[in-house]
């Protein structure tokens, strides 16, 4: 990203759209958001999945075709009575391991596809939000030539909010993310990064996804956060990605800013109140964290 | 017989690279189209696996580099199920075999021991 380019910055009000109400049936839809409505955010979730279906099942083809490959190696040597116990102990353990990842992949988006909604008070690791979205992402942004950098401070407090609504957040922003790379002319750098920090106040945590696009038009930044408002073409995006990442931000008592410029790559930045201040007497890692304690969503609520 | 392997994806790269190995063939692995380009500049092979679905530079891409500048090597393209696109099928025909993953070993033995059936 240039440094010297000009960036604008635009910072969305929670609770708020800019920009006029979207006409006709899509109306109820828009209440339906603006109220949090967890039934349509769900739907919303249900919706990013199928898109990201095909680099799923990717993805659950590498350990099958390990899988495979040890298991038809092993039946010829069988077939020719030499498999010494060693190497079938030693390829079993691979197997095993693999069945492990496939295991962990299809627990996890059956977690991702729950219409189960999470305890009020519950807090999320935004490294595991990280982690289980680029497990989703990661055969599509290989198919796209798109370079993923990871950055997740150690120690981070976790934060109030489901975990799975953080992992959608940054399903939608990572997507947006690889399409607006995605029009960089062949042989320009693709590089999308995810960054989770610690902010200066300390009771904040930043969660940055930032890629070396185009930019974002002033145009379109003004309206992006409104409910299918989109500058995707027709069957490519269903214009609630951003619209979704605000009210989920929203109602964690969070904020969203965006920074981007013509050629400046754009920086979606998230400020989510932690659930505990990092520091704080008790805070012993994830499990020392207690739901409950820390600054009350109302305290930053829009 | 030497044989390159070309994954981004560790785990096949490694489990290929082993039950090759096994049956005694010589593999070499990378884990880039460059990297392995860089590999049969410096290692002549009979045979080069790739994956299609690389970043970078992709399994079609490899395959013609490779070719141009290695005419005698017989390059293996393996997909994903999810990624037989249009690039995927005109590639097939400059390609010695296309394999699917996940895909049955005895099939890649058959392919490095002679010519295709089809």
């Amino acid at each position: 990203m240039d440094a010297g380019t000009p960036r604008a910055h635009t910072a969305a009000t929670p609770g708020t759209f800019p920009g006029a109400a979207p006409p006709g049936a899509e109306r109820d839809w828009t209440s339906a958001l603006q109220a949090g409505d967890s039934r349509f955010i769900h739907a919303a979730r249900l919706a990013a999945l199928g898109e990201l279906a095909t680099g799923i099942a990717h993805e659950m083809n590498q350990p099958l075709a390990a899988m495979q490959m040890i298991v038809t190696s092993m039946l010829i040597d069988l077939d020719g009575g030499e498999l010494p116990p060693e190497r079938a102990r030693e390829w079993l353990g691979t197997v095993n391991e693999q069945i492990g990842r496939m295991a962990w992949m299809i627990g996890h988006l059956r977690s991702f596809a729950s219409s189960e909604t999470s305890e009020p008070l519950a807090c999320a690791a935004l490294s595991e939000a990280v982690e289980n979205a680029l497990g989703l992402l990661r055969a599509q942004m290989r198919s796209h030539g798109v370079r993923v950098e990871v950055e997740v401070e150690e120690g981070l407090p976790e934060v109030r909010g489901d975990v799975r609504r953080f992992e959608q957040v940054l399903v939608n922003l990572l997507s947006n993310a690889r399409d607006a790379v995605g029009t960089l002319p062949a042989g320009a750098p693709r590089t999308v990064r995810v960054r989770a920090r610690a902010g200066a106040e300390g009771n904040l945590v930043v969660l940055e996804v930032a890629d070396t696009g185009p930019g974002i038009a002033a145009e379109v930044r003004e309206r992006m956060f409104e409910p299918f408002f989109t500058t995707k073409g027709a069957g490519k995006g269903t214009g609630l990605g951003l619209s979704i990442v605000h009210r989920i931000v929203a109602d964690c008592g969070g904020r969203i800013s965006v920074e981007t410029g013509p050629g400046a790559g754009t920086t979606f930045r998230i400020e989510l109140p932690a659930a505990q201040p990092a520091g704080a007497e008790g805070a012993e890692g994830a499990d020392g964290v207690e739901p409950g304690r820390g600054p009350g969503r109302q305290g930053v609520e829009p | 017989m030497t044989v390159i392997v070309v994954d981004d994806e560790g785990i096949v790269r490694d489990t290929l690279a082993m039950v090759l190995s096994n049956n005694g063939f010589d593999v070499r692995t990378a884990g880039s189209g460059q990297e392995g380009l860089q590999i049969l500049a410096q290692t002549p092979a009979e045979f080069l696996i790739t994956d299609f679905l690389m970043p970078n530079m992709n399994g079609a891409e490899l395959l013609a580099e490779a070719t141009r500048l290695h005419p005698g090597v017989k390059v293996i393209l393996i997909s994903g199920q999810v990624d037989c696109n249009d690039s995927m099928a005109k590639s097939a025909r400059h390609a010695y075999a296309t394999l699917r993953k996940p895909f049955d070993f005895r099939e890649l033995m058959d392919l490095l021991a002679g010519p295709p059936t089809a």
